[in-house]
């Protein structure tokens, strides 16, 4: 793919990371290496004057999973004409096996109303929140990308704490109708 | 970049430009403007489905959808589109569900499933767009993806609904129909 502008010699995500530690962002840029053959950025969504909590964003291009699972198969990807911007944020709660089906019912249904992206969980990767951005030109995205991450953390600063109570014992329903009596609506 | 974005101008289009572009590029669509009952919507024609019925999404400006101020710089969001199942799920029904529906929310390239907790079943994607640098290009390959994954997997999701397989049943066929894709592929 060509993400790599070569009149400066930086990737997309490169010219982003380097826009977002200069907005006060703490991230970390990681490039291809043989062992794993994508480029990706972890970004601190936490309040950076809070340095005891972090919630950390991986953003990656899908078109280098892709590309990276088809070598691997000794196959060759479909080219696209546009480029997907995951957006993947784990939240750090645990996710045991017993309490996944509270969980994921909690996740689909908090993410219902969600202006942007989805809640999940799993065995593998926990709890997470995912949004795809859709982009023609990897370049020239950073405004969009960084309104993106600036809701993401604003969502989940207000709602990841919701999990824990899974975690405390109480059903997904239950979760719910808590939520709605604190914010004295029918539910989120 | 569109015509509907001047270079001096960044602006987003609004729902009814966005649906005549779509036209003219010969897409389906039919823009219904708002009512007392219901906001104003863009509804777009991907084909059918497995059992021959119409899949048609539609799309709302977020703003008016959610009454947001236009003087939000910090929405990004203007359009969210939705296809909308026409059934509706018990609490049981959603239990079997979920496993599935968040397995397939954390591998689709874009758009997710998504369950309310009132039991209503979408298929949805918030677009994002950037007001001076917005094309379709990008919406259309999503369209044509959006077509597939309801042709694919929408036949998986109503035989657990209508208790045909069990949820970890579908699970298992989900993963042997990825196998045997990315086998092909």
């Amino acid at each position: 793919m060509s993400q790599e502008n070569s009149q400066v010699n930086l990737t997309a995500l490169q010219q982003l990371n380097s826009l977002l530690q200069v907005s006060g962002y703490r991230s970390l840029y990681e490039g291809r290496s043989t062992d794993m053959p994508i480029e990706q950025i972890f970004v601190d969504l936490a309040d950076v004057e809070d340095e005891s909590s972090s919630l950390i964003a991986r953003l990656l291009w899908l078109e280098d999973l892709e590309a990276a699972q088809m070598q691997a198969a000794e196959r060759e990807a479909d080219p696209s004409q546009s480029y997907h911007l995951e957006i993947l944020v784990r939240l750090p709660f645990e996710a045991p096996a017993h309490l996944l089906p509270e969980l994921q019912k909690l996740a689909l249904w908090l993410s219902a109303p969600l202006p942007l992206g989805v809640y999940g969980a799993d065995e593998a990767t926990g709890i997470w929140f995912r949004h795809v951005l859709l982009c023609e030109d990897p370049y020239e995205q950073e405004t969009l990308i960084i309104s993106a991450l600036e809701l993401a953390a604003a969502l989940l600063e207000q709602q990841s704490p919701y999990f824990s109570k899974v975690a405390e014992g109480h059903s997904a329903r239950e979760v719910l109708a808590q939520i709605a009596q604190h914010a004295g609506g029918p539910h989120v | 970049m569109s015509d509907l974005a001047t270079e001096n101008t960044p602006v987003y289009p609004s729902l009814e430009e966005f649906g005549k572009t779509l036209k003219e590029i010969g897409l389906q669509t039919l823009f219904q403007a708002h009512n007392e009952e219901s906001p104003s919507r863009l509804l777009i024609g991907l084909g059918r489905d497995y059992r021959q019925r119409d899949l048609i999404l539609s799309g709302f400006d977020q703003k008016e959808l959610y009454k947001r101020s236009d003087s939000d710089p910090t929405d990004p969001v203007p359009f969210v589109w939705l296809w909308a199942a026409d059934w509706e799920l018990s609490d049981a029904q959603t239990g079997e569900l979920t496993e599935i529906v968040c397995v397939l929310n954390r591998l689709l390239p874009a758009g997710q499933f998504v369950i309310s907790p009132e039991g209503q079943f979408f298929y949805r994607y918030h677009w994002l767009v950037n007001p001076s640098d917005w094309t379709v290009l990008p919406f259309v390959e999503w369209l044509d993806m959006s077509a597939f994954f309801l042709q694919q997997f929408l036949e998986l999701i109503e035989s657990v609904v209508e208790g045909q397989l069990t949820g970890k049943a579908a699970l298992r066929e989900l993963e042997t129909k990825l196998g045997a894709a990315l086998h092909e592929a």
